[in-house]
């Protein structure tokens, strides 16, 4: 189907979806909008919301922040967190948080609402706050049924906000929180939180949130924190490197761009750019003095505007703290009329011995190390090999005309940042044996990449 | 408008007896944004929900991003102009709610939004709630709103090149997605 035919059926498609308002919405708005002032007047409003918040800084101001006296050391220390028998996201990495970490055990409680930071594990990119929550009533869960219990259990847990010495903390774009239940009462999470900045090893951390379980209140905790043992085994540059950058098939978009921080320690390694503009600039490969090129994760990211600094953390795997230098190329992407070349679909037959290559472009991609499939889901792990754009690697299945099989409900995917393997779970919808056996394929598209080396920018690191 | 306060009657009144026609073209203009809005609202509560993923923050936004345009209604050159202008007002209110809420702002990760159904009468809205954010909006935009994609760009802030890109890339994920749901190729 051409793109003109597929847009006239989607719009088609859209129109005939009724949007379920909530309850009372439309009533709600006629009176808001019975309560608009007259134009002439001056316009008042009194923002409850922004009243409270500003009600919750005062009150922290005031408090005058009692930290612990005994400041947390990142030191060697099992986390209960995961003793859990299920599978973590970041489980990869358990051995390194139990060997840098400090065992806090502090408490705060409102709205019948407990917050324990249990442990803490800092150094110069992450904060990884492992807590439990204990809530007086039954914890109820965001999402619906259906949806897999892990998404569910993310939405539902608490999302903490942070200062390091009474200056707050800008969190970065992505959102990386896990959870599980240990009963209807009590959930025990990990926040965890890529630093842009700089911050000195010995810092007042203080931990807040006004919002959990849906109550409205003040969770507030503060803590001294030694991360001065972690440092050694961390490289971290602030280079303030700016350059001039491209992006588009034919460099048609234009980006400022500085190269705020690059960093490798234990938790976890970044780069940080920041931009002013709308479309910031996130398109790029990384290589390593050794010619390597290195899995850049995808995530969120901000954009700002010509007033706004937009600061973003791309987190990366593979980054060694002797690393001499690493290259940073901006990439040249394809798209609809740019005079680029055409995606296309590529396929493999199922029961190709693997490791089966699955080139994104001309310059690199994936290469699939293993794929099972039941009834209930596929799951295919991935390396890379070569540059490729900032995306997860994708795959669809087939039958033996090509055509797509129509039973996948959810996809989620996983990074071991140690061994940079990466995981693709398609969660299947009423599938069948039967259905199992059309799946005859795998395809995969190509699109056009190049990268730009003219734009290279080389990051010294020693 | 259709109900005023007592304090606020007084001041009418006394505009009344002083500004005559002007209170008439006031009233006139008050009425004007309030039937643009009423025709709207859903379509200002859809493209917040798109990005903040839950009813009630996205109607938290809808009900900034009319504040705010009643405040600024002078910047509003035309009312033939008034969807694009409205619904960037929506875009810029739902990411500052966003920020408040440490929500991630482009997901590349696929996730359904809370309120997302697998129900086939809301198979595509299912479907365009997996996209990342950048192509999510911009979906909603061009298939829910139809705009044009120079009335994106408007709403945006974006290249014109940068909306066609993205939504060629949304183009392409949309076809995969709902072939793999059951659609149509």
């Amino acid at each position: 189907m051409n793109d003109r035919d597929f847009d006239r059926l989607l719009k088609a498609k859209a129109r005939r979806e009724a949007l379920q308002e909530p309850l009372g919405f439309s009533e709600r708005v006629d009176d808001l909008l019975a309560s608009l002032p007259d134009k002439k007047q001056k316009f008042r409003r009194t923002n409850k919301r922004l009243f409270l918040i500003a009600a919750g800084f005062i009150v922290f101001t005031s408090m005058a922040v009692v930290a612990s006296p005994v400041a947390y050391k990142m030191t060697s220390g099992v986390i209960s967190y995961f003793d859990a028998p299920r599978d973590f996201k970041y489980l990869s990495q358990k051995a390194v948080f139990e060997q840098f970490n400090s065992q806090v055990g502090i408490s705060t409680e409102d709205q019948g609402i407990k917050v324990t930071v249990d442990n803490l594990a800092i150094d110069d990119n992450y904060i990884n706050v492992f807590y439990t929550v204990e809530s007086a009533e039954p914890i109820p869960l965001r999402g619906e049924e259906g949806h897999p219990e892990q998404w569910r259990l993310s939405w539902t847990a608490p999302k903490f906000w942070f200062k390091a010495d009474g200056r707050y903390i800008e969190p970065p774009a992505q959102r990386e929180v896990e959870a599980y239940l240990e009963n209807q009462y009590v959930l025990k999470g990990m926040q965890r939180l890529a630093l842009m900045d700089k911050l000195p090893d010995k810092l007042q951390l203080e931990l807040y949130a006004q919002e959990i379980f849906n109550k409205t209140g003040n969770w507030h905790l503060a803590m001294s924190v030694d991360k001065s043992s972690v440092a050694v085994e961390s490289l971290t540059v602030t280079p303030g490197i700016k350059a001039k950058v491209t992006s588009g098939w034919n460099g048609e978009y234009k980006h400022d761009i500085t190269i705020e921080k690059v960093s490798v320690s234990p938790f976890g390694s970044q780069v940080v750019i920041s931009e002013r503009g709308e479309n910031t600039f996130s398109q790029f490969a990384l290589r390593d003095d050794q010619g390597n090129y290195l899995t850049v994760i995808p995530g969120a990211t901000y954009g700002g505007s010509f007033l706004h600094k937009a600061t973003n953390s791309f987190e990366f795997i593979g980054g060694r703290t002797d690393m001499r230098e690493l290259t940073l190329i901006p990439l040249a992407i394809g798209a609809d009329n740019d005079g680029s070349p055409a995606p296309e679909l590529k396929t493999v037959e199922i029961g190709t011995a693997f490791p089966i290559p699955m080139l994104s472009s001309d310059i690199g991609g994936f290469v699939l190390d293993n794929l099972e499939i039941t009834t209930e889901k596929a799951v295919a792990t991935f390396h890379q090999e070569g540059p490729v754009m900032i995306m997860d690697p994708s795959f669809v299945l087939l039958d033996e005309k090509d055509e797509r099989i129509d039973f996948v409900a959810f996809e989620d995917v996983d990074y071991n940042r140690e061994t940079g393997s990466i995981t693709i779970t398609k969660i299947f919808k009423n599938a069948s044996e039967k259905d199992l056996a059309k799946i005859k394929k795998i395809g995969y598209f190509t699109q056009a990449i190049k990268l730009n080396e003219e734009e290279a920018i080389r990051i010294p690191l020693k | 408008m259709d109900t005023v306060g007592t304090e606020e009657a007084a001041l009418v009144g006394r505009k009344i007896f002083s500004l005559g026609d002007s209170r008439q073209a006031v009233a006139k203009e008050g009425e004007e944004f309030c039937t643009y809005i009423k025709a709207y609202r859903l379509n200002m509560f859809r493209l917040a929900k798109s990005i903040l993923h839950n009813d009630s923050d996205a109607e938290d936004a809808t009900s900034e991003a009319i504040l705010k345009a009643y405040k600024n209604l002078d910047n509003l050159k035309s009312y033939a102009s008034f969807k694009p202008w409205i619904m960037k007002i929506v875009v810029n209110e739902a990411y500052n709610l966003a920020r408040q809420r440490q929500k991630v702002l482009y997901l590349q990760e696929m996730e359904l939004s809370q309120e997302s159904t697998s129900d086939d009468s809301a198979e595509l809205w299912s479907v365009v709630n997996t996209l990342e954010e950048e192509f999510r909006v911009i979906t909603v935009l061009y298939y829910y709103e139809d705009m044009s994609i120079k009335e994106i760009s408007q709403t945006l802030g974006l290249p014109i090149g940068t909306v066609k890109s993205r939504l060629g890339r949304a183009r392409q994920k949309l076809k995969a997605l709902l072939t793999e749901e059951g659609g149509r190729k």
